[in-house]
């Protein structure tokens, strides 16, 4: 851990140096009196919550309703058939850039507001999560499965007891990429002129006013809740599925 | 009456990977019989079924034709406990030592009664996750609903609970019930999966060489207590291993097989005093009998080669 601040030391360094000796454009890169006098006053300030709280709203709200991927992709993993009647589908739209279609929900939803947001959130993760859920189930260990027939479980339970349990890992492999697909989704489509809250339009309206300061700010305020979204989705794997892998 | 009964058993491979995608004949016309409490070793070439032969015991390998009865039961009827070579893949990695060890007690089906299986969907044997399990999750949803009280189930894992640690005591086997598979050194994790075989108390022990995986010293450790374990509970048990003497050292009989389609060479009666000790792999007794066997399967495959040095 008191290596990890040589890495942290060298970036402030870096940072330094860019601004006081190589005077790069302080649009580009604020000096850090300015930036941490921004970083004050956007702390204290209710805009910067509200924008917080908006972008979390969609990105949650999003990433929950893509949830109702899982139990279709388990019934899709364990019937193959089903599975087979839809690959080529799955794989074509999975394959589309969801920022791709946000034109087609801002049609839908109007622009303002969260709906389309959303709505490209959940096309973007539910793939995603589809997609992981069913490799999940359909590479679940035979041997496994031929044990608990040894052990007489009925079906039910081999589904519950055994297959549902071995492709949590590669679930939450899917719920790890959806998250920070989310992430990415919600900031670029509050980046769009229109929006009216979010981290994103935060970002692109201190570049609109040349407010680098105010940028990075609310640069480094994304970066944190994406960081903290990874560290808490490991917790969560570390304490409940410890045993994947081994 | 024999305690298992297998007659004339066929067996095809449609599409054997391992053989160009022909069809392989594995069983043509075969027959075994085995009797209660026996300890009974499978010996014989790679690929020549032993573990197919397992697996049609288990109940989850289909073959063609044949007559399969343990203790007079059909095959779905009887209990089995099955032990694998590769105990990382057949334990439950997500459950503890007790909750794995637990597992086959929670079977919602009492395994004699046939009907009682096949109401719950298993009336194929089939390797293949084809059947239907809507079915059952209607009837099992319908089941719960009217189970309102979860203290009956409470009581009834406690009950379970109950039994692995008493049955463990009986056993003699101390394990650390807490901890996790992956925790455990790979000796620990094969007595974990032989324990979970051995509760369900089956009437027939499949053991698919259990010791292959291990290194030396855990290996013999492992074989004294398959020994152990087998006085005191007499579970009849196949026993297939490609090391001849741990199948002479643990054995009652000796099935040497051919390679496929399988017959049976040879049975060897092993006579040696039990119990048995490693004193024993230096008896004469011991040297002629794992010659004879030796013999008998180098008749089938070859086991050496001449070579000449040149110089």
């Amino acid at each position: 851990m008191r290596l990890a601040w040589i890495g942290i030391l060298l970036i402030v360094a870096f940072w330094l140096t860019a601004v006081y000796i190589f005077h790069i454009d302080p649009i580009i890169l604020p000096t850090p009196r300015t930036f941490g006098e921004s970083l004050i006053e956007t702390i204290t300030s209710i805009t910067l919550l509200k924008d917080l709280a908006a972008t979390l709203y969609r990105l949650f709200l999003g990433f929950g309703i893509s949830l109702i991927a899982v139990p279709i992709g388990l019934i899709m993993g364990y019937y193959p058939k089903i599975y087979n009647a839809f690959e080529v589908v799955i794989d074509f739209f999975r394959s589309i850039p969801s920022v791709a279609l946000y034109p087609v929900f801002i049609w839908l939803y109007g622009i303002s507001g969260s709906k389309a947001k959303i709505a490209v959130v959940v096309f973007g993760c539910s793939l995603i999560i589809l997609i992981n859920t069913l490799s999940g189930v359909m590479n679940c260990h035979k041997d496994r499965i031929m044990v608990a027939k040894t052990m007489r479980f009925s079906n039910f339970q081999i589904f519950t007891k055994v297959i549902f349990l071995e492709a949590l890992p590669q679930i939450f492999v899917g719920f790890r990429v959806s998250i920070s697909l989310a992430l990415i989704v919600v900031v670029v489509t509050e980046m769009f002129i229109g929006s009216t809250s979010g981290l994103g339009k935060s970002i692109y309206d201190a570049q609109q006013i040349l407010h680098s300061a105010r940028m990075w700010t609310s640069i480094l305020v994304t970066g944190l809740l994406g960081y903290s979204l990874n560290k808490g989705l490991m917790w969560f794997e570390k304490r409940y599925i410890h045993w994947a892998g081994k | 009456m024999s305690y298992i009964r297998i007659s004339n058993l066929h067996k095809t491979y449609f599409s054997d990977s391992r053989n160009h995608n022909a069809p392989v004949r594995v069983f043509d016309n075969f027959d075994l019989e085995i009797d209660e409490g026996e300890f009974v070793a499978l010996f014989g070439p790679n690929g020549c079924g032993k573990s197919t032969l397992l697996k049609i015991l288990a109940g989850v390998e289909d073959f063609q034709e044949g007559d399969i009865s343990i203790d007079g039961k059909s095959i779905l009827s009887a209990q089995v406990g099955y032990v694998f070579q590769d105990y990382k893949a057949s334990l439950f990695p997500w459950r503890t030592v007790l909750q794995n060890i637990v597992a086959p007690l929670e079977s919602r089906i009492n395994a004699n009664d046939e009907e009682g299986y096949q109401r719950f969907g298993g009336n194929k044997i089939v390797d293949d996750i084809d059947s239907k399990p809507l079915k059952g999750i209607a009837k099992t949803s319908f089941k719960m609903a009217s189970w309102i009280s979860c203290k009956i189930l409470r009581r009834k894992a406690k009950e379970r609970k109950a039994k692995v640690i008493s049955f463990l005591q009986d056993m003699g086997l101390s394990l650390p019930l807490e901890a996790y598979p992956y925790q455990l050194s790979g000796g620990q994790q094969q007595m974990v999966a032989t324990a979970r075989a051995l509760i369900s108390e089956p009437d027939v022990m499949l053991m698919d060489e259990p010791l292959s995986s291990l290194d030396y010293q855990n290996a013999l450790l492992m074989r004294d207590k398959i020994q152990q374990l087998w006085e005191i509970t007499h579970t009849t048990t196949l026993f297939v291993s490609h090391n001849i003497d741990d199948a002479i050292y643990l054995a009652d009989h000796l099935v040497i097989l051919s390679d496929k389609p399988a017959i049976i060479k040879d049975t060897i009666k092993i006579n040696l005093p039990r119990p048995r000790n490693l004193g024993i792999l230096k008896s004469k007794e011991f040297f002629d009998l794992k010659n004879n066997a030796l013999e008998v399967f180098s008749s089938e495959v070859p086991i050496s080669e001449e070579f000449e040095i040149v110089k």
